[in-house]
């Protein structure tokens, strides 16, 4: 008789746990996202996240695309000249590229690069009484840093997916027509009649925009929740890297199969 | 030695109850500060000084009970409402809490940078009479990981002021002070309080000095109020517990320990484990 009593107070446990961390983030969210106007009013805060999340991951972001791009086209070419259609390596490099690897390894580096130093910086802020301090200075942490935060996340991440696919069509380029001799204008003719701009680079464009604002949301509540020790910041970093990543492959595969 | 009413005070605490997971911090705690008066808290260590600030402050919330700043009941405000009252307060945290990615000098103007459009002309020297009032307008292009602790107190003891609030806190502002900078601390809270009528809420252990310029004391024991008044009266007191935190005995009705089972029971229990 205790044990299923027990079974079941544990689980309505667990479901009104879970229930209170989602509407904590919920809560956080929106109060986030009703101050955004005031992160584009303070331009100077927004550029400086801006250089931080976005020029500061570039490194990373140009050479996994230019690999992708060039490991995509040795084994798409591989397979393709079998059916003598070597030529549509590059459409089919840009595709994937544009559809989903761009915006999904973007969006996974992202949380790797920036999302974990987010939560990091957020959870010793906390830890070292920074963010009361802004508070007891009449200065609205989430105007000040969280909002900054986001909407930088949003204006650079669908940039670093655009770049990563721009590096990752060039290492396509060297490897197809440089080293495995697919004619140069087949290459990029091809490309052009099989990528749309609508269908396929503004829906991975939409994507990037979604994982953005999951990967700084999750980065920003991890930090603000962390227990503020230096065991509990750790703690919390690898979560935003385990929750974002795993939300950005979930996210992914519903966008795909709305838009596609 | 109860509680003598305040004429008028500027902030109250009414039946505040706080806990801390389960134990009790604050149990039906009441007590209030007067206006433009340097007020002292005391008491142990872990009694909850730091705690009361925050509370006072609408950083924590209570479990009951109300805070009244200047009438206002800090816990029931709009987070607006609440901003506008924190821009006359002035905290200086015990940690320091400066903003790491700024150097000392814009920690100081922070506050003026975000609620004020004053210029650089007129700001930058009034940065450096601040910094110059504690002792650090050599210091003014350092970062805060380059700072001592006591440096580090002193900037932000400068940046709490910077706004001339009309309630500051001090979150022992004298720890980690050499004599020196102490004796220039206290002169500086004294003559802050005096020359801009603010009210001064200082938590220290620092008996002497602090006993030197607060004109009203509140000792804190065990989430409550265990004495308060003037110096004279403290000093004057024939309660046991005003006697021993004063003079600093071990033994007496404050414990030294954080509450715990009894001593040699836990060490029994650990050879017994072995
Ligand atoms: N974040 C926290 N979580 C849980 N308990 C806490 C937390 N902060 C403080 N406490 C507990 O609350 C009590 C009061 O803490 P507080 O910092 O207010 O003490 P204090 O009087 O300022 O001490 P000190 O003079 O050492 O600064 C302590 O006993 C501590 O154990
Ligand atoms: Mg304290």
């Amino acid at each position: 008789m205790q044990m299923p009593v027990n079974f079941l107070a544990n689980i309505g446990s667990l479901v009104i746990g879970l229930l209170q961390s989602i509407g904590k983030a919920l809560f956080f969210m929106t109060s986030i996202i009703i101050v955004m106007p005031y992160a584009i009013k303070r331009f100077n805060l927004l550029l400086k996240q801006i250089y931080f999340l976005g020029v500061l991951s570039l490194p990373i972001i140009l050479t996994a695309g230019f690999f992708v791009g060039m490991v995509l086209s040795l084994q798409g070419y591989l397979v393709l000249v079998d059916f003598n259609s070597e030529e549509a390596v590059g459409s089919m490099t840009a595709l994937s590229l544009i559809r989903e690897l761009g915006p999904v390894v973007t969006g996974l580096l992202f949380a790797g690069r920036a999302g974990s130093a987010l939560t990091a910086e957020i959870g010793l802020m906390r830890s070292t009484e920074q963010i009361s301090a802004l508070e007891m200075m009449a200065v609205d942490p989430n105007k000040f840093v969280y909002a900054p935060r986001l909407a930088a996340s949003i204006i650079v991440l669908p940039m670093l997916s655009m770049i990563f696919v721009a590096v990752g069509i060039i290492g396509s380029y060297l490897i197809s027509v440089g080293w495995l001799g697919v004619y140069d204008g087949f290459f990029w003719t091809q490309m052009q009649t099989h990528v749309d701009w609508n269908n396929d680079v503004i829906n991975g464009i939409i994507k990037s925009i979604f994982f953005a604002v999951l990967v700084a949301l999750v980065s920003l509540f991890q930090g603000v929740n962390a227990i503020p020790t230096s065991e509990g910041v750790s703690r919390a970093t690898t979560k935003t890297v385990v929750h974002s990543s795993l939300g950005i492959l979930g996210l992914d595969f519903l966008l795909t199969v709305l838009m596609f | 030695m109860q509680n003598k009413s305040i004429s008028n005070p500027i902030i109250e605490v009414k039946n505040l109850t706080f806990s801390r997971g389960s134990r009790k911090i604050f149990n039906n705690l009441s007590f209030s500060i007067p206006c433009g008066k340097i007020t002292a808290i005391m008491g142990p260590s872990g009694t909850g000084k730091t705690t009361i600030l925050k509370l006072i402050a609408g950083q924590l919330k209570p479990d009951r009970g109300q805070v009244l700043v200047k009438g206002l009941d800090v816990h029931k405000l709009k987070r607006q409402k609440l901003y506008e009252l924190r821009r006359v307060m002035g905290m200086l945290f015990q940690s320091g809490a400066l903003l790491t990615d700024l150097n000392v000098f814009e920690n100081v103007a922070f506050p003026l940078r975000e609620h004020t459009n004053l210029p650089n002309e007129i700001l930058s020297p009034l940065i450096k009479m601040k910094l110059q009032a504690v002792g650090l307008r050599g210091a003014q292009k350092l970062m805060p990981a380059e700072l001592s602790g006591g440096m580090a107190r002193r900037v932000a003891l400068a940046r709490a002021i910077v706004l001339d609030p009309e309630i500051v806190f001090y979150d022992e502002p004298f720890a980690g002070q050499d004599p020196i900078s102490m004796g220039v601390l206290v002169e500086l809270i004294q003559k802050l309080n005096q020359s801009l009528k603010l009210t001064s809420v200082v938590v220290s252990h620092d008996v002497d000095e602090v006993l030197s310029i607060a004109e009203y004391v509140c000792i804190l024991s065990e989430g409550k109020i265990v004495a308060s008044g003037t110096p004279e009266d403290l000093l004057n007191s024939n309660s046991d517990y005003v006697n021993q935190f004063i003079k600093g005995y071990a033994d007496g009705p404050v414990s030294f320990h954080f509450p715990a089972k009894n001593y040699v029971e836990d060490l029994k229990d650990n050879a017994n484990a072995s």
